[in-house]
């Protein structure tokens, strides 16, 4: 005799005459569940039932298990609310839920506010960071005129020398061509302006013309005066520191420094004349001076203004380099 | 189409929440095996279900999250909030809790697809690649250990005798 369930039963089986099944409890209690389901064959059903009849510990089983049906019926009319169900359903990836939480607009209203107070006050420092400040000063000519405090000015002379009559051209040939040292030892200083009639060339030269820099924003009045500055270069300048000296003095210049005319410096080497000159004595002073070497003259504004007629000269005779 | 996607996922979210019997740690796997579904071929089965029927496909992503979070599926509290789950008037939870602790997986997932999911038994034994009688014998020793949980006064009529 087969103990395997079956659902449905045949016709002609059902119509067939059968002894009554014996069941087993351990076998009864293996159907409970089919019984309850009503899955169970008529012959089943009825031995179960003829069981249940006799034996209360089945009977017992049987309630339990329909009460756990019960119970979980209840239990299945549990729903999940229609706000979680929308929320799972537009679940996609974690990272979105994640950008969820994070949305600024479900922050705290403090901590936003912070949050957006940071954010601007990180971007502006980055901006000023790479703003190109410098080229915005070159571009805007009111702003730059105001960050140069100083501009280097640089003021060149340039000196006429009157033409040489063409028989002296000659003559001074030769009295440059010698050495200029021993020449002007041997002969008078007027002597030398008797013979030298053409001064040597006195160049105003530019790129050895020191650049004075004058502060922009001074007042105008520093550049009203001007002070004479020549240099002259030697092999021995102390030789003929004497000879200038009274040259200076003939034309009608003084002291206007401290030290005498002449004041022998070291390092660099030289000798240094600081005095005043009328100035009607001035070209006929700088040639006189050409007779010794080349001059370079440079004029150089200074605060101090001299009186009407009177200009004032440094003139520096440096030690040539050996 | 949509419709049946809301039901796949109400079932999925309760079948979390009576294995964990904790709302937050329920919703963490109900997204979890969305996002998967999501990703992967599952989708065209639980949306239009043209591979399989959806609650083969249900039963069997369930268990493979069972088995690859073995032993994390057993609940510590009762942790439900009314803003996420709408309870049937009267429940009462003791004898589920006090069920999920003493039934083994096997039984508590039978009774589970069958009892309060209502997935077809053959679908139940076709996703846990069982037959039929398997799951019924399942499901019949689940109803038997909760049966017992919930008669506390046969419980001591037992005792007694």
């Amino acid at each position: 005799m087969s103990l395997e369930p079956s659902i449905e039963s045949d016709d002609f089986e059902s119509r067939l005459p059968r002894p009554s099944r014996k069941m087993s409890l351990f076998i009864a209690e293996g159907f409970l569940y089919d019984f309850i389901d009503e899955k169970l064959d008529r012959d089943r059903k009825q031995a179960i039932d003829g069981l249940l009849e006799g034996n209360q510990e089945l009977c017992t089983e049987l309630q339990k298990m329909r009460k756990a049906q019960i119970y979980l019926s209840q239990l299945s009319q549990t729903r999940i609310s229609e706000k979680h169900l929308t929320e799972l359903r537009e679940v996609k990836r974690m990272s979105e839920i994640a950008i969820n939480k994070t949305r600024l607009s479900s922050w705290p209203e403090p901590l936003r506010w912070a949050f957006e107070a940071m954010l601007v006050s990180l971007a502006v420092a980055v901006l000023a960071l790479l703003f190109p400040w410098a080229e915005m000063g070159t571009k805007f000519s009111g702003l730059s005129s105001q960050l140069v405090l100083n501009e280097p000015k640089v003021q060149v002379t340039q000196i006429d020398v009157p033409p040489l009559p063409a028989a002296e051209v000659s003559e001074q040939v030769a009295a440059t061509a010698a050495p200029a040292e021993q020449k002007i030892k041997n002969v008078d200083s007027k002597e030398t302006i008797a013979k030298v009639l053409a001064p040597a060339p006195v160049i105003a030269d530019e790129s050895i013309a020191e650049a004075k820099r004058l502060p922009v924003t001074q007042d105008k009045k520093v550049t009203k005066g001007l002070l004479y500055r020549l240099k002259m270069n030697f092999s021995d300048s102390e030789s003929i520191s004497p000879s200038v000296r009274e040259q200076i003095l003939s034309f009608g210049g003084a002291k206007a420094g401290e030290v005498e005319l002449g004041w022998r410096k070291e390092a660099p080497a030289g000798n240094y004349f600081h005095f005043t000159l009328p100035e009607n004595n001035y070209q006929q002073f700088i040639t006189t001076l050409g007779a010794y070497g080349p001059v370079r003259i440079f004029k150089q504004p200074h605060e101090r203004i001299m009186p009407e007629g009177q200009i004032r000269i440094i003139l520096w005779i440096e030690d040539e380099k050996k | 189409m949509s419709t049946f996607k809301s039901e796949f996922i109400e079932k999925l979210a309760l079948f979390y929440y009576f294995c964990f019997l904790d709302e937050a740690k329920a919703q963490g796997y109900t997204a979890q095996t969305l996002k998967k579904i999501n990703q992967n071929k599952i989708r065209k089965t639980a949306n239009e279900g043209t591979a399989s029927s959806p609650a083969i496909e249900l039963v069997r992503i369930t268990q493979a999250m069972m088995k690859k979070n073995k032993g994390k599926f057993k609940p510590t509290s009762l942790a439900f909030s009314s803003d996420y789950i709408q309870l049937p008037q009267n429940s009462n939870w003791g004898p589920w809790f006090e069920f999920r602790k003493k039934a083994n997986d096997e039984d508590l997932s039978a009774v589970l697809y069958a009892k309060i999911l209502g997935l077809p038994e053959e679908d139940i034994a076709v996703g846990l690649g069982l037959p039929i009688g398997t799951v019924r014998y399942r499901i019949s020793q689940g109803l038997r250990i909760l049966g017992h949980i919930c008669s506390p006064e046969m419980r001591k009529h037992e005792s007694r005798t």
